[in-house]
């Protein structure tokens, strides 16, 4: 099955697009996000991505299926 | 005179017919007063707010200045909070200024934050903002989560009791962050980010704001994406998990 990555803020600089698809199985989004940052190393493994699915936030154990978006933001601290 | 000074939004129909008086009567308590906070304070006070505290225990420094257009080279090595309390006075001088000259750490948030219909975030580090979350939390009392680097930024609401709060999503509890001279932080975004709290800050001030969505703005590409986060019943703060 499909799903679509959106990167956001600097996510989309390390991968070099603000979005792209994926084919996987039906995997939860913390195998994922593995996978995704296993592409782009530069997404760290240590910092914690907000992640979103299809627009609501989501966590690690959250299964995807076909279609699906997941949108990841980096935190930020400035102020 | 002073209806005058206010005609025009309360003419925007969002606000009227009630929200001037809503606006006129709050009470808005400002933490942080570099680029966001500044420029969250001068707006509230330019829109009408007659009751405001500011804190901050920075001195001004020239890389302030590009951004923090409250304050001017005259101003380098004076504290923030004196300088924007006069600034603010300028604009009205009818506004009761406090200024608080302290970091804002848990031991001092409540006493400082309680007396607030609605606390502004212009912290720059996850420190500060997990004690304002925690104090948020215990007094009952709303905030508007800002944070903004390079060409983008984040602005939520939280209702404690209502939404979700800070912890509520893995948004950081701990730390300094990427200070805004190493990250980077575009001019024009902390404007952006800061005019779009105030914003949000008025909503919920009028009880027009239930949702707490986190919302995304680039400047830049330019963006705008907005998340739904539930509340987390487990959260460590505003949960079944807090200690
Ligand atoms: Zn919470």
């Amino acid at each position: 099955m499909r799903v679509r990555i959106k990167y956001f803020a600097k996510y989309a600089d390390l991968a070099g697009t603000r979005q792209e698809e994926f084919e996987v199985g039906h995997i939860k989004i913390g195998e994922l996000l593995r996978v995704v940052k296993e592409k782009h190393p530069g997404i760290r493994e240590n910092e914690s991505a907000l992640v979103a699915l299809n627009g609501k936030y989501g966590n690690e154990e959250q299964t995807i299926s076909d279609g699906d978006t997941v949108s990841i933001f980096p935190p930020v601290s400035g102020g | 005179m002073e209806m005058e000074r206010y005609l025009s939004q309360m003419a925007v129909k969002e606000i009227f017919p009630s929200g001037q008086k809503i606006i006129e009567s709050s009470s808005v308590v400002v933490v942080g007063m570099g680029g966001t906070g500044s420029a969250i304070a001068e707006v509230m006070v330019r829109m009408g707010v007659k009751k405001i505290t500011i804190v901050d225990y920075d001195t001004i420094e020239n890389s302030n200045l590009n951004r923090q257009t409250m304050y001017k080279e005259s101003d380098i090595g004076l504290k923030k909070v004196d300088v924007a309390k006069i600034e603010l006075l300028k604009i009205n001088n009818y506004v009761s200024v406090e200024s608080v000259d302290q970091k804002l750490i848990s031991s001092n948030a409540e006493g400082i934050l309680s007396k607030a219909d609605i606390i502004m975030d212009g912290t720059d580090n996850y420190d500060a903002r997990h004690v304002l979350n925690v104090a948020s939390v215990n007094l009952n009392i709303p905030w508007i989560f800002s944070a903004v680097e390079g060409t983008y930024g984040y602005v939520k609401a939280i209702l404690p009791g209502k939404t979700s709060c800070l912890s509520c999503f893995e948004y950081p509890d701990e730390g300094e962050g990427i200070s805004c001279t190493v990250q980077g932080v575009l001019p024009s975004a902390v404007r952006a980010i800061s005019s779009l709290a105030c914003s949000i800050a008025l909503k919920v001030l009028m009880d027009k704001e239930t949702y707490g969505d986190l919302i995304y703005l680039d400047v830049w590409k330019p963006m705008l994406e907005v998340m739904q986060i539930p509340r987390n019943k487990e959260c460590r703060v505003c949960g079944t998990k807090k200690d």
